[in-house]
């Protein structure tokens, strides 16, 4: 799976309605909690990289979603099962 | 692969650990089979499934789980399957029967419980048309190994196995990354678990969660307590406009459809439970690792949102910000385990069904996984069973919203499911249509039945008045008998004319039409001469009870302005009192004084105020002659009535007594020498008399029942009786007294005095089939009787609401209190004709067939932890115990909520046995509903119209319990035998406290599921007796379990 930055807004936009900005709200543009799970699994650098849903409530733009992915993508791989 | 020592275990997920000790504990554990159905395309060769099957089991991880449950909640994974360890069951059908075929695979496949610690969790089926046209996989599997985001990863590997894109070593090496992915994932989340202040989050919530009602749906007396998990589901798919109606009110309101979706449905819960807060349960996504999204698996925590519905903000408020913000707040907690909620909250148990919600929304994802070559379509067909009261699945397929209702059949029944969802649909288009309308406006005024057309009085000419009708009747027969009292009888025509000269007396004295005279207690025959002769001069007749203190009196008379008192044993300052004799004026039997045609007030009955001061009620003539003219046809009333007068003239039942009677040319028969509580001199009075009618206070019904089965006195004259004043509450001595009267109906009477009565229901002679709780019936000829719901408007059936009252039984109000009844007759904004309505503060439901049930009073319903408790349910059962006379349940006040207690009057020579009382209770009863006290009494006080007063045994109720308090503190935590003293070790070992009171809640220890699971399960081992969990919640003590044990094991 090949993954670029400059490709996020069109990853982004095959799930939104409609034009959007970083400002915009993921509810405006159509954009569901699944649907950031979907993204966040395409960008995590492996199958080992964690989620928490939990802070999923707290992104609320287009904005803030780019750069919770971005610091997912950055993100070191977990410890192996112990 | 029983033994799980033999391979490598591992924790399960706290989410997985919650469902196993459910399935452990329910009653029906099937409930928890789930099926998925995956479409085929056409011509896809059986043995090609077969090794897809087997492919996809061993990709699946969760599909080779099982469970070890004792001494600890461990799993492990089993091998890959070969080809024979996996089961397909194979059905195939003509065309037109493939449907059917598929439903009978279904029923065959989830009808029985998986055993967890054996495995497989899952059986195959496969359904195909023998043309070959169609096929598809039936896959039921635990849901302890699914969730709704494993259908993408399943869906996903039957595709490919299906097509053959993986070759065997792919396959191997795909096999090992997801064991290992799999085993990451439950780590991730066992280490997560580690990291979180549970404490912390939860101290807040569940403080609040506690306060929450619960949710009955559909509540009546006669619901069942526990679910029967047996499950039926209704259908509504919204078209593609629709769909997009309601996605643009989505983002127009920036909240996701889930949001949506769960405030609507929230609101819908609330209006049909009667509540303004709801907790919605709801599956959480948990999962953390990304590889985990490749696998099926039970890895969600399914928690409640708390939907408060103020019902007058807009829908933009309700839905973008309320309920946004409910479901942001358990989004944020996703990997906390419901059963750490439920520790927290430690809610009221009610046994075999989920503490907290009994409602759940699931969000379906079909999400991406668009149909392939080989696997045509994926959904989720019911299974038959329920897991919740009520569980609302929606899923968006394609361009279309798609919405299940299931429900539990024993509930919630197919009636009241259509009104859930047609209130649901109603609520989803107007909340697209326009989020600016309220959250109540969501929902319109339901279709109320028309009230029955009153029937004018027969042979009564219009105009005339109820004197009139009672003159008609004694001209058509003077000699018969209109009163007779034990040793005086008088007959119509000696009736009338003592009327006359009362009524010549009155005019002497200054009475005429407007005026108000006070009747008061004197013997009958006068009584009712007087009252006749009152409503002669045009005047209103203010009756008064002697036994009420002076100053009250004094107080009723003032507001009435009376300066008149026909009757004895009452001074009052400014009236003048005399007796009907010395009032009459002898003449000839004529009429002497003018008669007014008006039909003005017939009477003033005085209620209580709850100010102290009493209200007086002005009741008009024309409500009384239709009320009269329903009583001549309902009751069968004509000449061969003998109708005992036995209520006080002060109550307004004395008007259905007496003047219908006397309409109808039948007897009006005086109680006395009977008193009125000497039942057994009632009894003897009904029957020397020959009494046909009576009507009794519901509190009076037993009573009088028990008398006559002991004096072994036959009734064959009384052919109605009638009961009022509270809720009836039937038991088994009336059945039966009634069923050896088979010419002989019951009827439950409803009314407030601000109205004449109102509704009625028979229960007829000769059918046995009757209900513990009667209903109050249908309304009688022209009474409008709205049932108005949480949102303010008409409620469909199965709805409760506050019971307002229209039409033509409507007093005309308050004397003289233009405030009050402002405040109580409200305009009718359903009938939007200026008339009024008249507010009871009763709660009540209507039922499919438009009989109204009565729920209780709404300022002073009875509630124990939330629940409505229905005394005369607890009393009925009570009553059932030998040696019990009577049983008054009454609800304590206690600082922070409320507690029952239970009195018991024995029957003569009896010594009630309490523990026998408990147990038949407790047999019967939810557990809020069980007494914490019971004690003996020697009466049953009761109010002056014959209603039981319980605010005198609440009071009593405080003084015994200190003094039980007293007496028992010394040796509170003593235990009685070895059984108790090992079981308060074994509970004091697992919660970490020394001492354990055998009479205390375990709850109030710590115990919860988990907990309670571990114990449940060491006391199987040591005394070889299964203790349910629905037994263990039903009374969770020490002393009640060393019970179950002695009961269950035999060896105590």
């Amino acid at each position: 799976m090949s993954f670029t930055w400059e490709g996020l807004d069109e990853r982004i936009a095959r799930h939104a309605d409609g034009a959007f900005d970083d400002s915009t709200l993921l509810n405006e543009a159509g954009i569901e909690s699944l649907t950031l799970l979907r993204l966040a699994v395409q960008v995590a650098p492996s199958n080992d990289t964690e989620i928490d849903a939990s802070q999923l409530a707290a992104i609320r733009t287009v904005g803030e979603l780019k750069a919770w992915l971005r610091q997912l993508a950055s993100a070191p791989p977990a410890d192996p099962p112990v | 692969m029983p033994d799980g020592q033999q391979h490598v275990t591992f924790p399960v997920a706290a989410s997985q650990r919650g469902l196993l000790v459910a399935d452990r504990w329910l009653q029906r554990p099937e409930v928890y089979n789930q099926i998925v159905q995956f479409e085929l395309a056409a011509g896809t060769p059986f043995e090609r499934v077969r090794s897809a099957i087997i492919d996809l089991v061993f990709l699946q991880p969760a599909l080779r789980q099982v469970f070890r449950l004792q001494p600890d909640i461990t799993t492990w994974l089993g091998p890959r399957p070969k080809p024979g360890d996996v089961t397909i069951m194979r059905n195939t059908a003509e065309h037109p029967d493939y449907e059917r075929a598929t439903a009978l695979l279904i029923d065959e496949l989830a009808r029985q419980p998986f055993d967890l610690t054996i495995g497989p969790p899952y059986r195959f089926g496969y359904v195909s048309t023998r043309d070959g046209s169609a096929a598809r996989i039936v896959l039921c599997l635990h849901h302890v190994v699914f969730d709704g985001m494993s259908l993408g990863p399943l869906m996903r590997d039957l595709e490919e196995t299906l097509t053959g894109h993986r070759t065997q070593n792919d396959l191997h090496t795909r096999g090992a990354e997801r064991d290992a992915a799999y085993v990451r994932e439950l780590s991730a989340q066992a280490e997560a678990r580690t990291l979180r202040d549970l404490p912390g989050l939860l101290a807040d919530w569940s403080r609040e969660l506690r306060l929450v009602p619960p949710l009955v749906l559909a509540p009546g007396p006669h619901r069942p307590a526990e679910p029967s998990h047996r499950g039926a589901r209704r259908p509504l798919r919204l078209d593609p406009l629709e769909s997009a109606t309601f996605d643009r009110a989505c983002r127009s309101l920036a909240v996701s459809p889930y949001t949506f979706l769960t405030g609507v449905f929230g609101a819908v819960l609330g209006r049909h439970g009667g509540v303004s807060t709801v907790l919605v349960g709801s599956p959480f996504n948990a999962r953390r690792t990304v590889g985990s999204y490749d696998l099926c698996g039970f890895f969600v925590n399914t928690l409640p949102v708390m939907v408060e519905i103020p019902w007058a903000s807009t829908v933009k408020e309700f839905l973008g910000t309320s309920v946004r913000n409910a479901v942001d707040f358990c989004r944020s907690r996703a990997d906390i385990a419901l059963q750490d909620v439920v520790a927290a909250v430690q809610p009221e148990r009610t046994g075999d069904r989920n503490p907290l919600f009994s409602c759940l929304l699931a969000m379906q994802d079909t999400g991406d996984d668009r149909p392939g070559d080989a696997v045509t379509g994926v959904h989720e067909p019911a299974t038959g069973w329920a897991k919740f009261d009520l569980w609302l699945g929606a899923s968006r397929i394609g361009d279309t919203w798609s919405f299940d209702l299931e429900y539990d059949t024993s509930l919630v029944s197919g009636a009241t499911a259509r009104q859930i969802l047609d209130s649901f649909r109603e609520a989803l288009d107007r909340a697209c249509d326009d989020a600016s309308r309220t959250v109540a406006d969501l929902f319109r005024d339901a279709v109320q039945p028309l009230p029955p057309v009153p029937c004018p009085p027969a042979g009564l000419a219009d105009g005339a008045r109820l004197v009139d009708w009672i003159d008609a009747t004694a001209r058509r027969l003077p000699d018969a008998t209109a009163v007779e009292e034990k040793d005086r009888r008088l007959t119509y025509r000696e009736l009338m004319a003592a009327t006359e000269d009362i009524a010549a007396g009155l005019a002497q004295s200054g009475v005429s039409a407007g005026d108000f005279v006070a009747v008061a207690g004197d013997r009958l025959s006068d009584s009712v001469s007087a009252i006749l002769a009152v409503l002669r001069c045009g005047a209103t007749f203010v009756p008064l009870d002697p036994a009420l203190p002076v100053d009250r009196l004094d107080t009723m008379v003032r507001i009435a302005g009376c300066r008149i008192m026909i009757g004895a044993g009452i001074e009052l300052a400014g009236v003048r009192t005399m007796t009907a004799p010395d009032l009459a004026v002898r003449g000839n039997g004529k009429p002497r004084v003018g008669r007014d045609p008006t039909r003005g007030p017939a009477y003033v009955m005085f209620t209580s105020g709850s100010t102290g001061r009493p209200k007086g009620v002005l009741m008009g003539e024309g409500p009384l002659l239709i009320l009269a003219a329903w009583q001549h046809a309902a009751l069968r009333q004509d000449e061969n009535t003998r109708y005992l007068q036995y209520a006080p003239l002060s109550f307004d039942v004395s008007y259905l007594e007496i003047f219908p009677v006397l309409a109808a040319g039948g007897v009006v028969v005086a109680r006395e020498p009977a008193d009125r509580r000497d039942f057994p001199a009632l009894v003897e009075r009904v029957r020397e008399a020959r009494v046909s009618h009576l009507f009794l206070p519901t509190a009076a019904l037993r009573p009088f029942v028990l008398s006559a089965l002991r004096a072994g006195v036959a009734l064959p004259e009384l052919r109605h009786i009638c009961a009022g004043g509270e809720q009836l509450v039937l038991d088994d001595v009336v059945r039966k007294f009634l069923a050896e009267m088979p010419h002989c109906e019951l009827v439950n009477i409803y009314g407030p005095t601000e109205t004449h009565a109102v509704t009625a229901h028979h229960l007829p002679a000769g059918e046995h089939e009757w209900p513990a709780h009667v209903p109050i019936g249908r309304p009688m000829p022209g009474v409008v009787t709205y049932v108005v719901d949480a949102t303010g408007h008409l409620a469909p059936p199965g709805v409760p609401g506050e019971l307002y009252l229209a039409g033509s039984c409507l007093s005309d109000g308050y004397l003289n209190d233009p405030e009050r009844t402002a405040a109580s007759f409200v305009e009718d904004r359903f009938a939007g004709d200026g008339g009024r309505m008249y507010r009871t503060g009763d709660y009540v439901i209507r039922d499919e067939d438009g009989v109204l049930v009565y729920l209780g009073r709404l300022d002073t319903q009875v509630k124990i932890r939330g629940y409505r408790v229905e005394l005369g349910e607890i009393e009925t059962t009570a009553t059932g115990v030998d040696g019990v006379q009577e049983a008054v349940a009454v609800a304590r006040r206690t600082d922070s909520d409320a507690d029952l207690v239970l009195f018991l009057r024995a029957a003569p020579g009896a010594n009630p046995d309490h523990d026998e009382v408990r147990r038949k209770l407790g047999a019967s009863l939810p557990a809020y509903m069980l007494p914490k006290w019971i004690f003996n009494i020697d009466h049953v006080p009761v109010s002056g119209t014959g209603k039981t007063d319980r605010v005198v045994l609440a009071g009593l109720s405080h003084t015994l319990i200190a003094e039980a308090n007293t007496a028992a503190a010394p040796s509170a935590a003593t235990c009685r035998d070895d059984t108790e003293r090992e079981l308060a070790a074994l509970w004091g070992e697992i919660l970490g406290v020394d001492t354990i009171d055998p009479g205390r809640s375990l709850l109030q220890y710590g115990a919860h599921s988990l907990n309670i699971f571990v114990a449940l399960g060491r006391m199987e081992n040591r005394y070889g007796a299964v203790v349910d969990v629905g037994a263990f919640f039903r009374d969770p003590t020490v002393a009640a379990l060393a019970g179950l044990v002695r009961d269950r094991s035999g060896t105590v």
